[in-house]
């Protein structure tokens, strides 16, 4: 081949290929003012966390203050103080790891089974599918909050027990999700050509199905984080979640109750804080939706 | 449609038999029983084994649920261990509070989503659209128990408009319905919406439009007939979640509903109440998510056809 077409195809090919996924997916997102405030949410609430982790000390959030009780808003305690005299900000902000936990922590749980199964659902099909898909019926006709509640009862009220009783309560949808990919993968060429060259079937899901079927699992589970994150902050209001002394969202707000007539705030601040994790998490499944499925792109 | 109604009721009853099942293993294997908080320290050994064999808990587990099941059989769900009132009548007496909460709840919720996801989807792209976006974020974001209280601390606490609790007046539902009916307005609004985006750039309604069918009757009749099953998917799984995960915000409100019921018993170790409330309220749930299967199948021809006896299927190519 001379030099002279060798440039020519370099260059066709540099016309046409394609940008990686990846970049692709942020240049539409960029584009989307839901998304990128969603993101823009989400990392202050990340970075608060990280200022938690190194400025805020288990002492700093439990501290009493006989003389500064149910203090509304101020400069000195921007989100007030609670019925001891500590300050709501700081347990706020403490409280930020445990609701980040939970949505990064019970959607990746309920991921990785869910996406286990129901890749080996769809690929294999047959009885294999028919067992996974009956055993999903079970766990999906248990509601998520009474399952919840019974295995935090079980397992004992931590952050580990509630995350994967929240954790459990997405698996069955993932399961059909990853499934229902699967199967329309499946029969594409590149699937049959790589059993062609010998690659075992689990190396076939892993490295050829899966990442093709991936795009609405990334949409669910990022919107699947937000309603966790709801979903963790009942069971904690109701007892069933972090211990008492520890700052989770829910269970300051189940700690405002006895107040709500003289210190509303107590109530108000921590509400804010999961509605602001819930929002983020919400706007950016929405813009995820958008920017990796153009066709759905109004 | 009856051969396809018929083959769901029978596959329903072994998913009950698993769920429950699974609920008894899950509650048996629950720290402390009824048995340890009645054990002091007078008790001798005997007195001990004594009070384990009248609650059958010196039995394997397996034998204890076959017990349980037969039971179950009979409409009998035991007593509860603290009251000693049957978990049936308990049950009973409470669950119509829980019904007709996530009744008004879903009924303000449809009502007021519907007209307003058509709205948003007509004007798609305008002011009022992203304002309804907007709205609907915040709806499903915000949790509802903490709507709940802010509802209280306004319209109970400070302007003393509404009750804080249950006194079994119309007007104690007013904030319970609300609270509980608010993310319900947001999420089926926004199903509403995309599903009429989805079926707006259908040929069938541009040949409706040509043959000259009024815009009124394309939206509500063409649109919104073809929009149909994801709407229904989301107020099912809705009701599913109503019935089912209600608790919180009957504990806002000390509604005496079986969520709140259920809270209770778990709280004072009550595992027979828990266990059979746990066990009716997920019966309940599958039959509705079976009914709204069933109401698929009777809006959706596709899905309905998929069923058909193979006789009739061949009468009709025929």
């Amino acid at each position: 081949m001379s030099s002279k077409s060798k440039a020519v195809a370099s260059r066709i090919s540099e016309q046409y290929r394609r940008e990686p996924r990846f970049v692709m997916t942020w240049k539409r997102l960029r584009t989307n003012v839901g998304a990128i405030i969603g993101l823009v949410i989400l990392l202050i609430l990340i970075l608060a966390m990280l200022y938690s982790f190194i400025f805020v000390s288990y002492e700093d959030i439990t501290k009493m203050n006989g003389k500064h009780k149910y203090e509304p808003p101020s400069a000195e305690h921007p989100f007030g103080t609670d019925e001891m005299g500590r300050d709501l900000f700081k347990r706020c902000l403490y409280g930020t790891r445990y609701s980040i936990a939970i949505a990064f922590g019970a959607v990746g749980f309920g991921l990785i089974i869910g996406v286990f199964f129901g890749s080996i659902s769809g690929y294999f099909g047959g009885w294999v599918d028919q067992l996974i898909m009956r055993l999903t019926d079970i766990l999906t006709s248990i509601p998520g909050t009474l399952l919840g509640m019974v295995i935090v009862t079980i397992l004992g009220a931590r952050l580990i027990n509630l995350l994967i009783a929240v954790g459990v309560s997405c698996i069955g949808g993932f399961i059909r999700l990853s499934r229902a990919s699967v199967l329309t993968v499946r029969s594409n060429e590149y699937v049959e050509s790589a059993r062609a060259i010998g690659m075992s079937e689990f190396r076939i899901i892993f490295t050829q199905v899966l990442p093709n079927s991936i795009s609405p699992l990334i949409v669910s589970a990022t919107a699947r984080m937000g309603t966790s994150v709801l979903a963790a902050a009942g069971l904690s209001f109701l007892g069933f979640g972090v211990a008492v002394p520890l700052p989770e969202w829910g269970a300051l707000i189940s700690g405002s109750r006895n107040f709500l007539t003289y210190a509303p705030h107590l109530c108000y601040f921590p509400g804010l804080c999961i509605m602001a994790l819930a929002f983020a998490c919400a706007l950016l499944g929405d813009g995820l939706r958008d920017a990796l499925d153009p066709k759905l792109n109004k | 449609m009856l051969r396809y109604s018929a083959i769901r009721i029978l596959l329903l009853i072994p998913i009950i038999i698993c769920v429950t099942f699974i609920i008894y293993w899950l509650v048996d294997m629950a720290p402390g029983t009824i048995v340890d908080t009645m054990i002091n320290e007078d008790m001798t050994e005997e007195d001990i084994a004594a009070l384990y064999a009248k609650y059958d808990l010196d039995k394997p587990m397996i034998v204890r649920y076959g017990k349980y099941m037969w039971n179950l059989l009979h409409g009998d769900l035991g007593a509860s261990q603290v009251t000693g009132l049957s978990v049936w009548s308990q049950f009973a007496s409470r669950w119509p509070n829980t019904l007709w909460l996530a009744l008004f709840s879903i009924l303000l919720g449809t009502v007021v989503a519907i007209p307003l996801g058509i709205f948003a989807a007509k004007h798609a792209g305008s002011l009022w659209d992203n304002l309804t976006t907007a709205f609907t974020m915040i709806g499903i974001s915000m949790p509802s128990f903490w709507l709940g209280l802010m509802l209280l601390i306004w319209f109970a606490g400070n302007l003393k408009i509404f009750p804080a609790a249950y006194d079994g007046t119309w007007k104690s539902f007013v904030l319970p319905v609300f609270a509980n009916g608010f993310a319900m307005i947001a999420g089926i609004c926004r199903q509403t919406r995309s599903a009429i985006l989805e079926v707006s750039r259908a040929d069938f309604l541009r040949t409706a439009r040509a043959k000259g069918v009024p815009e009124r009757q394309v939206t509500y009749r063409h649109e919104l007939g073809n929009a149909w099953i994801p709407i229904i998917t989301q107020i099912g799984a809705l009701i599913g979640i109503t019935l089912g995960g209600s608790a919180v915000i009957e504990a806002v409100y000390s509604w005496p509903g079986v969520g709140y019921m259920l809270v209770e018993a778990i709280q004072r170790r009550d595992s027979v109440l828990a266990c059979g409330t746990v066990i009716l309220t997920c019966i309940i749930h599958a039959i509705v998510l079976l009914a709204v299967d069933l109401i698929y199948a009777a809006v959706d021809p596709r899905i309905k056809s998929a069923y058909i006896g193979k006789k009739k299927r061949r009468k009709v190519t025929a």
